[in-house]
């Protein structure tokens, strides 16, 4: 169900995984933990696999991750190859996918086992290089994402303090005494947002109008396939371990790679199914893998697992590096569930292709009033409150600003949710170490992460700095 | 001076003494003994450094001539959806689930859509019921009646 969901939603245009699952998230809570995560993990990567399949058919990416897939996927699609691009989207999908969730059983339990030294500091840093490296990827401003990585910090500081339980923030409001609540900000972020983006610009939408047929790729498709997939699966299972970042990294990185090592790379942009194999595939090994920081350190790889992260706390699980032992039904069932799930993609999505089609041909005037229907309910039915409500509106209006004055809200839904580990981690460092700061450096794990952090802001700043420094002189 | 990213940028400096003002309120405490608005106060000093970090080459740069973030046509559909959004909020509870679903729908076909006054009525019709059905009979999910009583 999850996986179905999950691909339905991925395939409405404008609307990625975060808001699959942000949709998809007030119907779990009526589920079991071990169910419920299941379903959502199911809804992220279907709606990764959905997401590719409007930026082959309408050149609109689900989301980031599925840019790159526009570049040759639609020109296929023009080409009247738009069956092979998906179906090799599929079999690449299906084939990095259980590559990512065999890795993730292999060494999922070992990183538990190592992340059981980290203490306060060293999470406090891994969280400020998942913080620094999601900003470096998700916008154009290192300055911008910080920026927004803060004010996300800012609301995980909304509500009980947790140490004095002195309320904060909270303008005098019970309802914000339990904190901001992810539900109304995704939902407000990722839906509304995305609908006023798009009625903006009018309620006009480009329709694929070409029957598709085909679907499996034929024997040249394959062999010009084979080693992208291979290589796409190697580069996204190892970036997306990283916390922090991977899956667009990856995707992005294969179509540079593919484009290099192809002998003929003016095809690259006119069609190349290379250039849909391997980034499909890379991103596809890099969702997977991002479950592994996520479900042995509790920390997100990116904000789609950060609203995972946060559904697992609204449903009572916290992960860790003692999820394993605490709760191993939870973490062998969710990736028991991938293996079934990756297969389901792929027997549910080529049959349903010409379904996804008739979804895609909904007008855009019928679709956007149904999506703010399922906003407004899906935000309402966990606590019955209208006040969630009118914090998703809000939420909307400010990611719409947000997005206007190029302000991504990625890292700010990422450090709202890693808000209170953080200030928590920081807090507890300072406390057990007597305010000592040099703790983050002298402990080896912790002060390799921070080095980690600080070269990329040096990275990230430096050359800006050195360019003002120009224009001065000049 | 880039007016469109110099104006966010003083923005995000008046949050961040806004905030630093609001934390410094519940006691910062010391390094040894953090209070609870130690970490929202370095938040907010972190905000204005970045923020003073990026405007300021920014005061140099130039505007982009004929770019302009907001039009009267777009701001002009998105009030109508903000004004329904609250609309519904505001009457959800008293005029319940149908009513007001019903009226949302509606308004926006006719509004945004610029449909015929039998289809937004017929549409809308359709899509209240489904909705109910989905929600209220297939989800078991207790929506707010209303004068209707269903």
């Amino acid at each position: 169900l999850g996986v179905l969901g999950g691909t339905l939603v991925g395939v409405l245009p404008g609307l990625g995984p975060q808001a699959a699952i942000a949709l998809l998230l007030p119907a779990a809570v009526y589920l079991n933990p071990v169910s419920a995560i299941i379903m959502l993990a199911g809804v992220y990567y279907g709606s990764m696999y959905g997401g590719s399949t409007t930026s082959i058919l309408v050149n609109i990416p689900g989301e980031a991750a599925s840019v790159v897939t526009c570049i040759d996927g639609y020109q296929m699609a023009l080409q009247g190859r738009a069956g092979p691009a998906l179906g090799i989207a599929a079999f690449g999908s299906l084939i990095a996918g259980t590559f990512g969730v065999i890795l993730l059983t292999l060494v999922g339990s070992r990183i538990a086992a190592f992340a059981l030294r980290f203490g306060p500091p060293e999470y406090f840093s891994l969280m400020c290089l998942a913080l620094v490296v999601l900003t470096n990827l998700s916008g154009t401003s290192l300055a911008k994402g910080l920026i927004s990585a803060l004010a996300g910090l800012f609301l995980g500081t909304v509500g009980m303090d947790l140490v004095t339980g002195v309320p904060r923030f909270t303008l005098g409001l019970s309802m914000l005494m339990d904190g901001v609540g992810l539900i109304p900000v995704i939902m407000g972020l990722y839906g509304v947002t995305e609908v006023l983006l798009n009625i903006e610009g009018g309620l006009k939408r480009a329709l694929v109008t070409e029957k598709i047929d085909h679907l499996l790729p034929n024997k040249q498709d394959w062999k010009d396939s084979t080693k992208p997939i291979i290589r796409g699966t190697l580069l996204g299972s190892i970036l997306g371990v990283l916390p922090g970042g991977g899956v667009v990294l990856s995707s992005f990185l294969s179509y540079a790679i593919e484009r290099k090592l192809s002998k003929h790379p003016e095809r690259f942009g006119k069609g190349a199914i290379e250039g849909v194999a391997g980034p499909e595939s890379a991103n596809n090994a890099a969702a997977q893998c991002g479950f592994i920081p996520l479900l042995t350190l509790g920390i997100p790889a990116n904000v789609a697992t950060a609203i995972l992260l946060g559904a697992f706390m609204l449903l009572g699980v916290q992960p860790s590096p003692m999820l394993i032992s605490r709760n191993p039904e939870l973490f062998w069932g969710v990736i028991a569930s991938m293996y079934v799930g990756n297969g389901m993609l792929l027997i549910l999505n080529l049959p349903l292709i010409a379904i996804w089609v008739k979804v895609l041909k909904i007008p855009y005037s019928l679709l956007f009033p149904l999506i703010l229907l399922f906003c407004l309910i899906g935000v309402y039915i966990p606590n019955k409150s209208v006040a969630e409500i009118w914090i998703m509106i809000v939420f909307g209006i400010i990611g719409y600003i947000m997005k206007k004055i190029d302000y991504e809200f990625a890292p700010m839904v990422l450090a709202m949710v890693i808000g209170p580990i953080f200030e928590n981690a920081f807090r507890q460092s300072l406390i057990m170490f007597r305010g000592d700061f040099s703790i983050f450096f002298t402990r080896p794990i912790s002060a390799v992460l921070l080095g980690c952090t600080i070269l990329l802001l040096i990275l990230g700043f430096v050359p800006k700095i050195w360019a003002f420094r120009g224009k001065l002189q000049e | 001076m880039k007016k469109d990213e110099v104006i966010p940028s003083i923005a995000w400096i008046i949050i961040g003494i806004v905030i630093c003002v609001a934390a410094a309120a519940l006691k910062l405490g010391t390094w040894r003994r953090p209070q609870p608005g130690l970490f929202a106060f370095l938040i907010g000093c972190g905000i204005i450094a970045l923020s003073v970090f990026h405007m300021v080459p920014q005061l140099t740069k130039k505007s982009e001539e004929g770019k302009t973030l907001f039009y009267w046509e777009g701001l002009k559909r998105i009030i109508i959806v903000f004004a329904l959004l609250v609309f519904y909020v505001l009457s959800l509870e008293r005029l319940g689930f149908m009513i007001c679903t019903y009226v949302f729908f509606v308004v926006i076909f006719k509004s945004l859509g610029r449909k015929s006054w039998g289809y937004a009525i017929f549409t809308s019709l359709i899509v209240t019921i489904l909705s109910y059905l989905v929600f209220e009979i297939w989800l078991k999910v207790n929506l707010p009646k209303g004068p209707l009583r269903i």
